[in-house]
């Protein structure tokens, strides 16, 4: 196991030393900010919106978003 | 532990609730004709319906329980398990995964990898999926037994039995309709229990702000307020979480889970389909606040009698203690409501999406190939009781065997998670993956689970691996075989992928 776990392990420790608290919130965050670039990028095709362009409350991408932006917020607030 | 008496007033709302909730699933479960309205509601569900069924499908009585005395021990850390670990693979499900599942027409999920890949991948994890549902079934009643033996007195086999009996009518008369149904009314019920435990907390300790300090100035919570630990953390190390839960465990959950799936192929649209996901990561914005907070109110309020968490101490005792103390008369019989509710949920999920996966992936494909569509709905119906009973039968050992109920439920999950997780994202993302690059896949991703799992006992490592990391290493495992061996196997012919795989949509296009 150790052959799995020691590297990275060791990277993470290095990184807990110089300050994992901003390294972890900005990971976490990271992981948001993309989720919400790929949701904002997908195209209109592969969500059948090809017709005509929903209201804004009933664009479920929108509400997708919405909901990234917040997590952004918790993990801001709490990481 | 005291026990509390319930006010005529607190009977009357759990009664009402109880007998309601039957009710309603007996009633409609009179439309049902055949296997697709038992198992898919007929394709009839609104999206509202469905994302909060998804909510409280994965959110029950262990969570409740669990994650109160997982919150006394580590504190917020744990809400992870909703944020990373629920929210961000919901979105991505969404959008990329379930829009797919919905157009394939298919029942199950291993009924999908069985056309993505072959036969003996489909059979392998219906059956490892039938195992899984059936400890659930067990940690569930666990879960509901020792909420009701704290709060109320009864017996363990008391508890047991009353929720087997009401899962058994709603479920077994009603199909999947009626358990969204009356779950979406168990979503509601169940918010409101949890705010009132949360509010009548943070009320008796003066606050969220005198929390913090309460918890700040002792010795062994230093990591509580904190929803990142740092890299050393013995448990919850945050890039465990975020390799671990946030890409493994949680995106195989809300993909490969087929008791949260199934809510969402009974949808009305593809578009319903995506809407109710992102309904229910909505909802789990709130969720997860309201079932840790109560453990650090804990902490705070029951700290001087139940100490610091140690090896053998049991976290389960954490919420009833709270509800014993917290609670008035008349508010006691929702909080009560809201428990039943969880547990309710969460049996006629795993109920009702194990027997969907014995008929369609076992008895539809080894035993009665050419099998009626009424045959199917009454096999269907005696296999929601075998199952009830199975669960209740291996209940008791898992009462004597596992500490915390909780932890319990994500040692099952993380030995197969991963391989299950590979094995769907190359098959939707990638027409390279073959069907040996599948067996291939699976077979080195679960021996890697299972060498992990046991890697005290086989590899001498002090304390074992945390589940994070076993599940992150099995899905690297798994990936890297499907695509060794698929590099060297020859896969299907594209006509058969259409539809299967993201890029290669069915002839006519994908239409919502």
């Amino acid at each position: 196991m150790t052959m799995f776990s020691e590297p990275l392990g060791t990277l993470w420790l290095l990184a807990a030393a110089s300050g994992a608290g901003w390294m972890g919130k900005a990971a976490f965050i990271g992981v948001f900010v993309a989720l919400i670039v790929l949701l904002a990028s997908l195209p209109a095709r592969m969500l059948g919106e090809t017709e005509c362009r929903p209201a804004l409350w009933r664009n479920v991408r929108a509400w997708a978003i919405l909901v990234a932006v917040a997590q952004i917020f918790i993990y801001t607030l709490w990481g | 532990m005291s026990t509390i008496r319930l006010s005529a007033v607190d009977i009357a709302l759990v009664v009402g609730y109880l007998v309601g909730i039957t009710i309603l699933g007996v009633w409609l479960g009179r439309e049902i004709r055949g296997g697709r309205d038992f198992f898919l509601a007929g394709k009839s569900l609104p999206w509202w319906a469905a994302g909060m069924s998804l909510v409280v499908s994965d959110i029950g009585a262990k969570d409740m329980i669990g994650l109160a005395g997982d919150g006394y021990r580590y504190g917020i850390v744990m809400m992870n398990f909703d944020f990373i670990g629920c929210i961000f693979p919901v979105l991505i499900a969404a959008f990329l995964f379930m829009p797919y599942f919905w157009l394939a027409g298919v029942y199950t999920v291993p009924e999908y990898l069985g056309r993505r890949y072959n036969l003996g991948v489909r059979t392998f994890f219906a059956v490892i999926w039938v195992l899984f549902m059936m400890g659930t079934l067990g940690t569930i009643f666990v879960s509901a037994a020792a909420m009701f033996e704290g709060l109320l007195g009864w017996s363990f086999w008391f508890s047991v039995m009353l929720t087997a009996v009401i899962v058994g009518l709603c479920t077994a008369l009603g199909g999947l309709r009626a358990v969204v149904f009356t779950e979406s009314i168990s979503c509601i019920v169940l918010t409101a229990g949890a705010a009132l435990i949360c509010g009548l907390g943070l009320a008796k300790v003066d606050g969220w702000a005198h929390l913090q300090e309460t918890i700040g100035q002792m010795t062994w919570t230093q990591h509580h307020l904190t929803l990142l630990p740092p890299a050393d953390h013995p448990v919850y190390p945050w890039p465990a979480v975020l390799l671990g839960l946030g890409f493994v465990l949680g995106p195989a959950y809300w993909i490969g889970n087929q008791a949260i799936v199934q809510r969402t192929l009974g949808t009305r649209t593809q578009n319903e389909a995506r809407a109710s996901y992102v309904f229910c990561a909505a909802i789990k914005l709130v969720f997860p606040i309201l079932l840790v907070v109560p453990g650090l109110v804990g902490v705070a309020l029951l700290g001087p009698e139940l100490g610091q968490p140690g090896k053998d101490w049991d976290g389960n005792r954490v919420l009833p203690m709270l509800v014993v103390r917290l609670l008035p008369p008349g508010v006691l019989g929702v909080v009560m409501g809201a428990f039943f509710a969880g547990v309710i949920s969460n049996l006629d999920s795993y109920v009702s999406s194990a027997s969907t996966m014995v008929v369609t992936d076992l008895y539809r494909t080894f035993i009665r190939r050419q099998a009626a569509d009424r045959e199917c709905l009454l096999v269907g119906r005696w296999l929601v009781v075998a199952f009830l009973v199975g669960g209740v039968a291996i209940s008791y050992p898992i009462k004597k065997g596992f500490g915390s109920v909780f932890e319990a439920f994500q040692t099952f999950l993380s030995f197969f998670q991963g391989p299950l997780l590979a094995l769907l994202l190359l098959g939707m993302l990638t027409r390279h993956a073959t069907p040996w690059g599948g067996v291939a896949g699976m077979i080195i991703g679960v021996s890697t689970s299972a060498v992990l799992n046991s890697a005290e006992l086989l590899l001498g490592v002090p304390g074992g691996i945390p589940f994070l990391w076993t599940a992150w290493w099995s899905f690297v495992a798994a990936l890297a075989g499907v695509v060794v061996v698929s590099a060297f196997t020859s896969g299907h012919d594209e006509a058969r992928l259409r539809g299967l795989v993201c890029w290669l949509p069915a002839e006519g296009g994908n239409k919502p």
